[in-house]
């Protein structure tokens, strides 16, 4: 008897099973990809005299590639974008359902633009929702865009059709020549939710020529306290790399009266020392070293193979000098700790920063930098005179 | 009587303390908050405080050879007292069975699954866990070391692949925060994940070893266990440094980040399909412990007819917990540390104290098949 | 209705039951009569009036006092035997068969006359019977009261050949046929060892079929000899056609989805699995040879793995496992996947994905479970149709199932492809081909119902399940515990290493080689 009950519950459950598995396929959790928009971009701007922002999403299409032929889709744009006006993102996104036939699906997201008037006005508060909803994952870029934002959602890149793609596969490779450009959401809030340091966002300009429009990248934005307060270009921002260790492998210009190098810096060491002076002022010690190898010689007439490659040390070193010294003065004229200096007094004296975490902007406004650099010489590449000086140096041997 | 008779293996005994272990990297949540990227010595203080305990549960286990606790509070107590912490125990059991089936059921639902009712999840994963009983000890260990070699190896594969992301001075700065602190932390630590190890003293007489050298496998499964959640919450700590303490699930974030190239990213699928496995291992050990000793309680033959039974009393458990998951961490923070040092500390002592007092002991002779 | 639900299900639980100890009510054995005549009508009685049942008489003797009685089966008692074997000697040398005063007996025609090797007396009439169906002569002499049963098998049966399932690039070719006796000879071909010991069995109430038992002595379990020899005494049918039949009556489970009795076409595997423990069950009229107890890791070995080099071996039973896994998870990730957990796939990916199912009409798993089903009915069908059909509708199958259908926008591409690899994924692993198929519907099932965490939960549970089901007293699956025996497992160390049987099947004969001593070898090297 026991038997049979138990086989006819088992049958009767694996009927259920079956006939939900059919019938409910639609219900729960279950999408279906053609159901489904897939957001690989978001972008916020702000509107006049409002509180809300427009959030602009930009929507990957997919195209028909079942059936007939696909020569009439490269026609169509491969993606769509679509604007909400809202005070909150969650928000935004529960109302475009009413407008679109698809859901959003937030996980590919790529990239969060933030329009420099909305970076201006302060970007905390709807930060929560990119953190908390858990769709959006946090390592998705942070960008700022000179402009509008949905300007940069909608147009077309060279080789990408999709911008947000586009932009995310372009700042993958510019890591690779410095961490600087790593600003992921993860680092982002790292920076904001700390007690002393701040972020910074990359800023992307659109300029638009006859043919083609181009996304470039070339300087950053300071924040302090959620709200957008400096911008610094790209020679202060190799600075940043060399406090925080961010570089790997990068090519710089080295111009002097003499003549003109171009050499190619890695290896890179750099000892950060947080330290204090015998007044008590915080000091903190940086301790440089990297190696280079050149890549192109210009001018120095007349210059042995070691003489230019000493000069050049000399010039290497006091650049790497020049660039961190400036871009700590600009930031200690914002009060705005980029660097992340408070939490390394933080970490390294505890029981001092309990009294300096109070005032911190004082001490960050008299911190002072000493700063060693030294750069080595170790390759010329293929030939090792500069080329255009070799015609007298034959003629000089005769 | 102990109704179980089938004897396992000193090997699969110390697996079996290895996932179980594992699976409490959800509990981390509960006092990431309170000492945020220090908790990494939580967990090695935690194993310290549990070492004297399970030096406690290995003591009884050698002086009542061949009998487990339910026996064994029968022995100390006699009848009528010993049957009463036998049911206290029961009670114990079931109710760390039905908070691990919520603990999974959260877990799933909030990670994977957003709109499925909880009730299917917890339904049919106890479901499984039952036929996993049904088999008896041997069905439920017998994949223990997979799984635990397995969690293991994506652990390291996984703590690799994210060595660039590490920054070990997020590490610093130490004993950052007041003593109490620490404190209550390794409390929770050492009441909630590793004093649920006494649940282990249910099978002490299944395990074909000397009873005098259980206290050798007992902490080495404790330690290679401590050693996987200690490295899992370095990594986290030293990878998300102060935004650990943001996210409910930490090496989730963690593994997101990971992208090596196009193909080896969003691995989070990879430690939630372990995680799962994990806490089935957990769950249905829990459960079968709570048959048998539900069995041995009411003097039955077979735990088998009590499966389904304990099943649904679980689930129905699991929904009149908590109301909501605030309330259940702020308990754990709060009350249960207490609450279970009664069932992990106090009443083993007095058992201790009772056994020494009125001069019990059990001893079995030496058998010749055992394997250390 | 729902009363007649009741019964049927009943009736199915019970029946699938292994039959207990059967009841023997034997009545009393009927004897042969001494009377020539009344013979010859117990036999006509008993067979019928087949036209291929031949019956002669004869008289023999110096003065032709005696009379016989020959009743064979034409075609199946081979004809030299009855003019050579029998007559011969009994009726051309009438004059000089008994000297002067010696009684005939059927003892002494059985020893000293009738030029044969196999002779058996009998007096009772079932057994007389079963021997002229098996194809001996029978021979009836008046006033005897036991008869000779003169084995003289001559049949038609097939030559050795190389055996169609399993065929190897390295390593003999020998397959087993039909023929009992052939089969038993090509595995004493192989192991020449005193040890090797045959029993024997007829089963099958109509069919009679000849069973062997063949095992090695102290290698091979006791308790596992007693328990086959009981499983085998318990089986209570009219017939058994094929080996097949036994596995079924043999099994410990037999509602499991893993079969859990091995079998084999080739002489050395057999042997093989005989000198690790195994005892093999060799069935008359079936070229599958069986063997117990099995294990679920068997289904990964072939005999090839041994022929070749080690570290190759190793690799392709390593490309047997992860084809295992493939064949059973693909689909059923796939599945989860575009529908649950699209976060898990690479942005790139995904929109080549979504490609391709823009516009199909289904759910995945209505196209996963189409094109499963096609596969299937195309497998099944390539095995049925005669030869020279067979060519078009491979390229048909092809064609309609693969081209035509993603290009009339009815599935995707990304499942024909899933559908197409896990298929021939499937077919890398003969044994265990069949629950693939099942559970791999299953698993597309329970993750089109769950997600992710129905897939883990689907693997729990073939997990558990291999985990339970025992083989003979031995577990069929290891539960991939690091051990120390683990020479023969999921790799294929060298057979230097190899230096015991493995020890849950094998009995107590342990040791299989012995220390190879290496240093007097280094005479040749230098």
């Amino acid at each position: 008897m026991k038997k049979l009950v138990k086989a006819v519950a088992v049958t009767m459950i694996c009927a259920l099973l079956t006939a939900l598995t059919f019938t409910l396929s639609g219900c729960w959790d279950a999408r279906e990809l053609d159901t489904l928009a897939m957001v690989t971009g978001v972008g916020i701007d702000a509107i006049e005299g409002s509180d809300e922002l427009l959030f602009s999403f930009q929507i990957g299409k997919v195209q028909q590639a079942a059936g007939g032929s696909s020569t009439q889709a490269e026609e169509k744009k491969p993606f769509a974008v679509m604007q909400v006006e809202e005070q909150g993102l969650m928000y935004a996104i529960k109302r475009l359902r009413n407008k679109t036939s698809r859901q959003l699906l937030l996980h590919h997201n790529q990239v969060l633009i933030i329009s420099r008037e909305v970076a201006e006005r302060g970007v905390l508060a709807f930060l929560d929702a990119f953190v908390r909803e858990r769709q959006m994952r946090t390592e998705i870029w942070v960008i700022v865009a000179d402009g509008r934002a949905d300007e940069l959602l909608s147009e077309e890149m060279d080789q990408e059709k999709i911008s947000g793609l586009g932009i995310s596969i372009m700042l993958d490779d510019l890591i690779k020549i410095s961490e600087v450009y790593d600003v992921q959401l993860q680092r982002f809030i790292s920076n904001v939710i700390s007690e002393t340091s701040e972020p910074i966002a990359p800023v992307i300009k659109l300029i638009k020529r006859e043919n083609s429009t181009e996304f470039s990248v070339d300087s950053f934005v300071i924040f302090k306290e959620g709200k957008a307060v400096g911008e610094f270009g790209i020679p202060l921002s190799r600075g940043v790399s060399w406090i925080k260790d961010y570089l790997k492998v990068f090519t710089v210009e080295l111009p002097s009266e003499e003549g003109f190098a171009t050499v190619e810096m890695s290896n890179f060491h750099n000892k950060m020392k947080a330290d204090f002076t015998p007044e008590g002022a915080p000091l903190i010690k940086l301790n440089l070293k990297c190696d280079f190898e050149i890549l192109e010689i210009q001018g120095f007439k007349g210059w042995n193979k070691e003489e230019i490659s000493f000069h050049l040390e000399q010039v290497a070193s006091k650049m790497i000098v020049d660039e961190t010294n400036a871009i700590v003065d600009y930031c200690q004229s914002l009060d705005s700790d980029i660097f992340g200096f408070g939490t390394e007094y933080h970490k390294r004296h505890q029981k001092k920063w309990k009294t300096m975490k109070e005032n911190w902007s004082e001490h960050f406004a008299n911190l002072t930098m000493e700063v060693d650099a030294k750069a080595s010489f170790i390759d010329e590449g293929k030939i090792s005179d500069v080329l255009e000086n070799t015609r007298e140096k034959e003629r000089e041997k005769k | 009587m102990n109704i179980e008779t089938a004897k396992i293996s000193p090997k699969y005994f110390v697996f079996s303390v290895i996932c179980f272990i594992h699976s409490s990297s959800l509990l981390v949540s509960f006092f990431n908050t309170l000492v945020e990227q220090d908790s990494w010595m939580i967990v090695v203080f935690g194993t310290l405080c549990t070492i004297p305990l399970l030096l406690l549960y290995s003591w009884l286990a050698n002086r009542f050879q061949g009998k487990n606790l339910m026996e064994m509070t029968t022995e100390i107590f006699g009848t009528a007292i010993g049957k009463m912490f036998s049911a206290l125990y029961l009670w114990f059991f079931i109710t760390l069975t039905a908070l691990n089936l919520l603990d999974l059921t959260t877990f799933v639902q909030k990670s994977m699954m957003t709109t499925t009712p909880s009730i299917v999840i917890a339904l049919v994963f106890l479901f499984v866990c039952s036929l996993s009983v049904r088999g008896g000890l041997f069905s439920i260990t017998k994949y223990g070391p997979f799984v635990a070699i397995l969690a293991s190896s994506i652990l390291i594969i996984a703590t690799i692949l994210s060595i660039n992301l590490v920054e070990p001075d997020n590490l610093l700065p130490l004993f950052d925060f007041p003593h109490m602190k620490y404190m209550q932390a390794t409390h929770i630590a050492a009441s909630i994940p590793f004093g649920e190890l006494i649940a282990f003293l249910m099978i002490s007489g299944n395990v074909k070893i000397e009873p005098k050298k259980f206290k050798k496998i007992f902490i080495w499964g404790l330690l290679l266990g401590c050693l996987n959640l200690l490295i899992l919450i370095l990594r986290d700590t030293m990878v998300l440094g102060n935004t650990a303490k943001l996210f409910s699930i930490a090496s989730f974030e963690v593994l997101r980040l990971i992208n090596i190239s196009d193909a080896l990213s969003r691995m989070e699928v990879l430690s939630a399909v372990v995680l799962i496995m994990q806490l089935f291992f957990k769950v249905s050990f829990l459960y079968y412990i709570s048959a048998l000793g539900a069995a041995q309680l009411f003097n039955l033959s077979s735990f088998k007819p009590l499966i389904y039974g304990i099943g649904l009393v679980v689930i129905v458990y699991t929904y009149g917990l908590y109301d909501s998951s605030l309330k259940h961490v702020k308990m754990a923070m709060s009350v249960t540390p207490f609450f279970w040092m009664l069932f992990e500390f106090v009443i083993p002592i007095i058992m201790l104290v009772t056994a020494l007092a009125r001069k019990k002991q059990v001893k079995l002779p030496l058998q010749e098949d055992y394997n250390i | 209705m729902f009363s007649f639900l009741v019964k049927k299900l009943n009736h199915i639980l019970k029946s699938s039951k292994r039959p207990d100890e059967s009841n023997n009510t034997e009545d009393a054995p009927k004897l042969i009569s001494k009377s020539l005549l009344s013979n010859v009508e117990m036999m006509k009685k008993i067979l019928g009036e087949s036209s291929d049942i031949k019956y002669h008489d004869f008289l023999f003797g110096d003065k032709s006092q005696y009379a016989g009685l020959l009743v064979y089966i034409e075609g199946l008692a081979d004809s030299k035997v009855i003019t050579e074997g029998i007559l011969t000697p009994i009726l051309v040398h009438k004059n000089e068969l008994f000297s002067e005063g010696e009684e005939m007996s059927i003892g002494s025609l059985k020893r000293t006359i009738i030029c044969s090797g196999d002779i058996l007396e009998s007096g009772l009439q079932n057994e007389v019977v079963n021997a002229c169906l098996s194809g001996k002569i029978v021979m009836f002499i008046e006033g005897a009261e036991r008869a000779l049963l003169i084995s003289a098998k001559g049949w038609e049966t097939r030559a050795v050949s190389e055996p169609q399932t399993e065929s190897v690039v390295r390593g003999p070719r020998e397959g087993f046929t039909e023929n009992i006796r052939t089969n038993t000879s090509l595995i004493r071909r192989k192991i020449k060892s005193p040890l090797l010991r045959m029993e024997h069995m007829t089963l099958g109430k109509k069919t009679s079929t000849a069973i062997n038992i063949l095992y090695l002595e102290g290698v091979a379990k006791d308790e596992v000899l007693q328990i086959l020899r009981q499983r085998l005494k318990n089986i209570d049918v009219d017939s058994i056609l094929d080996a097949g039949y036994i596995e079924e009556y043999i099994e410990d489970d037999p509602r499991s989805i893993f079969s859990t009795v091995g079998y084999s076409e080739k002489p050395d595997v057999i042997a093989a699995k005989m000198l690790e423990g195994r005892i093999a069950i060799v069935v008359d009229g079936s070229p599958f040879v069986l063997t117990v107890p099995m294990l679920f890791i068997e289904s990964f070995q072939t005999a090839e793995d041994y022929y070749v080099r080690p570290f190759y071996a190793s690799l392709v039973r390593f490309l047997r496992l992860i084809a295992y896994l493939l064949s059973i998870f693909t689909v059923p990730t796939f599945i989860t996947l575009t529908t649950y957990h699209q976060e898990f796939i690479p942005t790139t990916l995904l929109f080549t994905i979504a490609n391709a199912r823009e516009g199909t009409p289904f759910p995945v798993l209505i196209e996963a479970l189409i094109m499963v089903f096609s596969f299937e009915i195309l497998r099944e069908a390539g095995l049925r149709l005669p030869r020279p059909v067979g060519q078009s509708i491979s390229i048909v199958g092809a064609l309609v199932m693969g081209d035509a259908a993603v290009a009339a926008g009815l599935v995707g591409a990304p499942i024909v492809i899933m559908v197409a690899l896990s298929a021939v994924a499937g077919f890398t692993i003969p044994t265990q081909a069949d629950s693939i198929s099942i559970i791999r519907v299953a698993m597309m099932l329970i993750a089109a119902f769950l997600g992710g965490f129905g897939l883990a939960m689907g693997f729990i549970i073939m997990l558990i399940h291999l985990g339970k089901i025992k083989s003979f007293g031995v577990h069929y699956f290891g539960g991939l515990a690091p051990d120390y025996n683990q020479q023969d497992n999921f790799i294929r160390l060298s057979l230097l290493s190899m230096k015991k049987r493995p020890m849950n099947i094998v009995g107590e004969d342990v040791i299989r080689r012995g220390e190879i001593n290496n240093e007097q070898d280094t005479g040749s090297g230098q």
